[in-house]
């Protein structure tokens, strides 16, 4: 695409003002102040348009506006023509005001293309190159701050190249843009860490803590529920015993109630039944008080007269009578005494002697005493009798040849032991060298036969020697001499064949002299040995003599000591019978020198008391008949009168009765007589009995009577009687009413029985009995009910209060579900902008490797294209860094430089060269971009300047259009010398009038 | 016979997505729903009020709620109160059923079974109960029939199968049954809860959730009153009974020019509306416009609560030119715009989070 011409009908400071653009490379020269960035503005306009779009519009189209706004014009419209690649032209109009009257026409048809190229609301020719009017500006347009900023510093041509191909060069580098994400990501998520404190760990936070309280609720709300149950449970049971209780309470009232109604019952059938029992007592006391009217109305019929007379005016006579004659028939009779009376017999008493005070026979135990003593003085006797011989001091009349005879053994026997000892010596130094020489003589031949019966000979004879010994140690003296006589010989025939061997066997001389000084000790030792053994018993047959006798004189003193000690004995005991005998006879009053006289004077007294004893036996029985004879005699007078007191009686009751006196005397009367006058008196009292009866029994009548009557009269019993009848008819009538009353207790009583479950026994008293058990035990069981319905009551008051006190503070589950959910969805929230931050990251990321691998080649290829030419063959290699697009360039032979390390105008020309090629890599492929370049120049120095020009022109000359705006007349200059119509153009501006 | 029927208040339910003072005040509503009930039961003479379950969250009733229940079914006495627990308001040894000490009037359905309960001589009504949050089995399978003359109601919380695609997501189909069966068992009518959208069948009826529960809610919903005649016909008639509105309304942000734009449309599009509103966001913005949600705190201060959200919201990016950009940018859209893997609102979420770090707008990251 090529722009014509530009006309500026009214943009800034133009009017009416046409530029025309070559299709090569155009500078336009002008000073200040002939609109040279007025043009260039409008030529982006003039091609790009406004946004057109509600509001504001961005800060770039306000500044645009500002600036380029025509100053002194209501109206602000451009237009430009371009050619296409395909060969159509095209004019833009716009109409930067209103941005309404925009159009693209196609010429010459006049086919409006608007739509085709429509961007934010306007026509925009860059859309044709792939661009918009934003992105066209930072492509194709490069100006004077461009330049600055590459010269300031090479990172500045980085971050452009990144711009530009992050977004074509209108905002932020994808660097950048990522950059801002992780920031953003970091300020507004944050990580997943404990001590973090961004959005993304806060909502976790609050998820968690929400989480919490909505647990916190839900349990709380759990146990509220719970609690609830439990207080409902609580309840339950507590309803349950009270009901309990309150049947218990009934049941009680019920046994109550029973025991009240079996007492009344009870009460009303005691009373029923004593009302019964009064009423026939009434009724049994109106009938006898009939029976007793009658009897006496009766009784006072036999006494019309009144009382009758006493009929016991006799009756002390009668007693009298009476009296007497009972008297005289138990009076006793009168018996005659004979023989001595009581005194004689008192006075022959007398004259018997008493019984003696002592023994009348000598007493058993002084006898025994005595006996005693006698026996002692026998054994006394005996004793000295059996007296020993006075014994002798045998220590010192010890036989003297028994102690000589003991000392010589003693001798012997230390000879004997020196002897051996002496043997035994010698035996061992004969052992000793016979040892030495049978160690030689084992070298040699065998013993001689006749050695060797020498040898069988000798040994026989010890054995018979030892033999012989052991025959006297066994108390065989016999055979241990014969054996000691066979032994001697034994040996000696042995020593006779031993000799001539030796003398036979010079070779063994040694051997058997030292055999032979051997056997001699050996005999020697085993004569020592004999010698000792008989020293020995010798001394033992010595010593055993002295020890017999000195202990036969051991036994002689102690037989002495026996004797003395039985003699002591025997005279003390002695001397103790004597002594018991004489206090026993003492005390008898018997006293003497002698107790032998005392004795028999103790004899002597028995003898005069034992006859003593005889005459006194006489007055027992004396005695006996003085006391029998005595009381015969009180009797007898006794009697005698007795019999004249009831003689008298009889007499004076006859004279009472009026019988006729006999004249008898009281003390002389005979039997037969007063017997007679007893009859009399007898017959009297019958006849006087048998009137006394029946006025008795008349007298009883009155008496009777008078009971009857119990001092009232007649009259007067028969208005008892009648009362009596009335009160008992009262009775009877309260005592059925009483019956019917205590049959309605009896009602009731088993109405409450049955009402109380109780099954009454029939009889009362256990039926109340019964009942008061029931009751105690019905009380026992209503307290313990009352008890358990309390317990149960608190229980169920704790239990509710407890579900009271959770409920006033149970916490608002749905609120806290509510929290939670809130909590979740900024959590959501945060970790969605988390992951669309991330994603966004990530395909940014990639975006840009992708995009930097692809424009790095090209780079590569434009600067390798043009760098030869524009920097006159000094670098011709050219490399850029995919990830950063950091450019680096090299001589053909020489080492890589970076952009900071080039020249400035090396660096303006890579510059220039990389938007060139970054306008072509961003444009559509097929179309060449436009190039508009404003006061790039004016920094330059001139060979900058000149090889900034060039580069423009070799651009230019290579197909791309250019239009390049300056004000330094070298740049005028260069271009009069180096540009050539139509393809190249230098235009000239004059400066613009001030209006 | 003339009956008010309720159900699926939901007393003491939360709404997540309301603030708290919001929520609290929905549930308060909730309850004076129930009054209105109660005074709708007052002003039409009702012989009886009958809840078909959901009266109560049981997971969340709070023993104020208890106490209000008590309180509000005593003051129809005489009018007898039937409750049929639902599964949300099961009954066991823990629910408000059994701690409530009931106003005589007040009859609740224990069994897991159909019982009958005679309303009047030749009128029986048969209830039962949930005994737990969920497994309840049909109560109009295993053969049920009423095996007694006269009209036969029914008064239970289920699922009529046919209903059960017109219900909201997640319903789940708890005792359920045929309508067919309801003329099979020998009932005249079911007076059924569970679905909080309004029904009037041939055979069973659902009021609905008498006071809005969310947004979306469609419908005649509300209290029923039924009257029954003496050959068991039923007449329908439905009251509004809700206190509060809940509405949801989608505001186009096409075209606006600043964030004061789109408050002054989402304000005109809610200032004649009560109550709760819910406010959905579409239609498509400029690109430098940053759609905020807390941006619009303080509008519509006259409801009980705005709640936004963002609906089909576009940005005016010229996506079709940014594809063409040889540019990261470009590679960038591209390469979201392509990936399969996205979904289409994390698709627009990544487009705009990366366009605009890529225009430099680093504050405005977070897309709505």
């Amino acid at each position: 695409m090529r722009i014509e011409s530009v006309t500026a009908a009214a943009f800034g400071p133009l009017r009416d003002a046409k530029l025309t653009l070559a299709p090569g490379l155009t500078v336009v020269h002008g000073d200040n102040e002939s609109a040279k960035s007025s043009w260039h503005a409008a030529i982006y306009a003039g091609l790009c348009g406004r946004r057109r779009g509600p509001g504001a519009g961005t800060k770039e189209d306000r500044e645009f506006a500002a600036l380029r706004r025509p100053w002194d014009a209501a109206q602000w419209q451009v237009s430009c023509r371009v050619l296409l690649d395909d060969g159509r032209r095209v004019e833009l109009s716009h109409d930067l005001e209103g941005r309404v009257d925009c159009s693209a026409i196609e010429l010459p048809r006049g086919r409006d293309v608007s739509a085709a190229i429509q961007y934010d609301g306007a026509p925009d020719g860059s859309r044709w190159l792939g661009l918009n009017r934003k992105t066209f500006a930072a492509t194709a347009c490069v100006n004077q701050g461009d330049m600055l900023s590459v010269l300031r510093a090479a990172s500045d041509l980085q971050e452009d190249l990144q711009r530009a191909a992050a977004t074509a060069g209108t905002d932020a580098t994808a660097a950048k843009a990522i950059d801002a994400l992780e920031d953003f990501h970091g300020q507004q998520v944050g990580l997943d860490r404990r001590n973090a404190t961004k959005p993304l760990r806060r909502a976790k936070l609050a998820l968690e803590a929400a989480l919490g309280a909505q647990e916190v609720a839900r349990s709380a709300h759990a146990d509220y529920l719970r609690l609830v149950v439990q207080a409902e449970q609580a309840k339950a049971a507590a309803d349950a015993a009270e009901r309990q209780r309150r049947g218990g309470e009934r049941t009680l009232a019920d046994a109550e109630t029973l025991l009240a109604a079996v007492r009344d019952a009870r009460a009303a059938a005691s009373a029923a039944d004593q009302a019964q029992a009064r009423a026939r007592e009434l009724a049994r006391r109106a009938a006898e008080q009939r029976r007793r009217l009658e009897q006496a109305a009766r009784l006072a019929a036999l006494f019309p007269d009144g009382e009758p007379g006493d009929a016991r005016s006799d009756d002390d006579l009668a007693r009298q009578v009476t009296q007497a004659l009972a008297a005289w028939q138990a009076a006793p009779a009168v018996q005659a005494l004979s023989g001595p009376t009581a005194d004689q017999l008192r006075d022959q008493l007398a004259a018997v002697p008493q019984p003696p005070d002592g023994d009348i026979e000598p007493d058993p135990s002084i006898r025994a005493l005595l006996s005693r003593c006698h026996e002692a003085r026998a054994v006394l006797a005996a004793t000295k009798t059996r007296r020993p011989d006075q014994p002798v001091d045998i220590s010192a009349e010890l036989p003297a040849q028994l102690l000589a005879a003991r000392h010589s053994a003693a001798d012997a026997r230390a000879l004997a032991q020196a002897e051996l000892a002496e043997a035994e010596s010698a035996q061992a130094d004969a052992e000793s060298r016979w040892g030495q020489t049978s160690l030689e003589a084992r070298r040699r031949p065998a013993t001689s036969p006749r050695s060797t019966r020498a040898t069988v000979a000798v040994a026989a004879g010890v054995l018979l020697g030892i033999a012989g010994l052991v025959c006297m140690v066994l108390g065989r003296p016999l055979a241990g001499a014969a054996a000691l006589v066979l032994a001697a010989a034994a040996a000696a025939v042995g020593a006779l064949l031993r000799g001539p061997a030796a003398r036979h066997h010079p070779g063994a001389s040694d051997t058997v002299d030292a055999g032979r000084a051997l056997d001699a000790a050996r005999e020697r030792v085993s004569a020592g040995h004999r010698g000792l053994l008989e020293a020995e018993r010798a001394y033992a047959a010595a010593d055993a003599r002295v020890e017999a006798a000195e202990r036969q004189a051991a036994e002689a003193r102690a037989e002495v000591a026996r004797w003395e000690r039985d003699h002591d004995e025997a005279a003390s005991a002695a001397t103790a019978a004597e002594q018991r005998l004489r206090q026993a006879l003492e005390r008898r009053g018997c006293v003497a020198a002698d107790v032998e006289t005392a004795y028999e004077c103790y004899e002597r007294q028995c003898a005069d008391r034992r006859s003593q004893a005889e005459e006194s036996r006489r007055r027992l029985p004396l005695q006996r008949r003085v006391e029998e004879r005595a009381e015969a005699e009180r009797i007898a007078a006794q009697a005698t009168r007795t019999r004249r007191a009831a003689v008298q009686g009889v007499l004076a009751a006859a004279r009472a009765a009026g019988l006729t006196d006999p004249g008898l005397d009281a003390g002389e009367a005979p039997t037969e007589d007063v017997d007679a006058l007893s009859q009399d008196l007898q017959a009297w009292l019958d006849v006087r009995a048998t009137s006394a009866r029946k006025a008795e029994e008349r007298r009883a009548a009155w008496q009777q009577l008078q009971t009857l009557l119990d001092g009232a009269t007649l009259g007067e019993l028969r208005h008892a009687v009648a009362a009596d009848s009335g009160a008992a008819d009262e009775a009877r009538a309260g005592a059925e009413s009483l019956a019917r009353a205590a049959e309605r207790a009896r009602e009731r009583r088993d109405s409450a029985a049955r009402l109380a479950g109780v099954e009454l026994p029939p009889d009362d008293v256990a039926a109340e009995e019964l009942v008061r058990a029931a009751v105690a035990d019905r009380r026992g069981s209503y307290a313990q009910a009352v008890a358990t319905a309390a317990e149960s009551a608190s229980r169920a008051a704790e239990a509710e209060g407890a579900a009271r006190e959770r409920a006033r503070c149970l916490p608002d589950v749905a609120a806290a579900e509510e929290a939670v959910e809130r909590a979740r969805q900024e959590l959501r929230r945060v970790e969605q902008l988390g992951a669309t931050l991330q994603l966004t990251r990530e395909y940014l990321t990639a975006a840009q490797q992708r995009v930097h691998e692809e424009i790095a080649p090209m780079l590569v290829e434009t600067l390798d294209r043009w760098l030869p030419a524009v920097t006159a063959g000094r670098y011709s290699r050219s490399a850029v860094e995919p990830t950063t697009l950091e450019v680096k360039v090299a001589p053909e032979q020489g080492t890589w430089r970076k952009a900071h390390q080039l020249s400035v105008g090396t660096a303006e020309q890579v510059y220039l060269l990389l938007r060139v090629a970054l306008a072509q890599h961003l444009s559509d492929k097929g179309t060449v971009c436009p190039l508009l370049l404003d006061d790039v120049t004016v920094q330059a120095d001139p060979r900058r300047t000149a090889a900034i020009l060039a580069t423009c022109l070799a651009l230019a000359e290579a197909g791309r259009q250019v239009v390049l705006f300056a004000q330094e007349p070298t740049v005028a200059q260069w271009a009069e010398e180096h540009l050539s119509e139509p393809r190249h153009k230098l235009v000239r501006l004059d400066v613009v009038p001030v209006s | 016979m003339r009956l008010l029927l309720f159900s699926d208040l939901h007393l003491d339910t939360p709404f997540a997505w309301a603030p708290t003072a919001v929520a609290a005040e929905r549930r308060r509503a909730l309850r004076a729903t129930l009054t209105n009930i109660c005074q709708l039961a007052a002003d039409e003479a009702v012989d009886a009020i009958l809840c078909a379950g959901d009266l109560y969250e049981h997971d969340r009733f709070t023993p104020d709620t208890a106490a209000f229940l008590r309180e509000s079914f005593a003051s129809v006495q005489p009018v007898p109160v039937f409750l049929a627990p639902g599964n949300h308001d099961w009954y066991g040894g823990t629910s408000l059923y059994r701690q409530v000490q009931w106003s005589a009037n007040v009859h609740v359905f224990t069994e897991a079974m159909l019982e009958p309960v005679e309303l009047t001589d030749g009128l029986t009504l048969w209830g039962a109960a949930h005994r737990g949050p969920a497994n309840t089995d049909a109560f109009l399978d295993s053969g049920f029939t009423v095996e007694r003359g006269g009209v036969n109601l029914a008064l239970f919380h289920g699922s009529e199968r046919s209903g059960l695609p017109f219900q909201e997501v997640g319903k789940l189909p708890h005792a359920p049954f045929g309508a067919r069966q309801i003329p099979e068992a020998g009932l005249s009518h079911a007076l059924c809860g569970h679905f909080h959208a309004p029904k009037d069948g041939e055979w069973h009826t659902y009021p609905g959730n008498p006071d809005p529960l969310t947004f979306g809610e469609s419908g005649e919903r509300g209290a029923v009153l039924v009257d029954v005649d003496d050959s068991g016909a039923v007449r329908r008639s439905r009251h509004r009974v809700a206190v509060s509105a809940v509405h949801d309304v989608s505001v186009d942000l096409s075209g606006v020019c600043h964030s004061d734009e789109i408050r002054a449309r989402v304000e005109a599009a809610v200032r004649p509306l009560t109550g709760v509103v819910r406010v959905t966001l579409a239609g498509e913005v400029a690109k430098d416009i940053d759609v905020r949600l807390c941006g619009l705190d303080g509008v519509g201060a006259h409801l009980d609560a705005l709640v936004p959200r963002v609906g089909r919201l576009r940005v005016a990016y010229d996506f079709d030119f940014l594809r063409s950009e040889r540019s990261v940018r470009g590679q960038f859209v591209r390469d979201v715009e392509d990936d399969p893997s996205l979904d289409g609102d994390t698709r627009r979420r990544v487009l705009l989070t990366g366009l605009r770090a890529l225009d430099g707008r680093t504050d405005e990251l977070e897309v709505a």
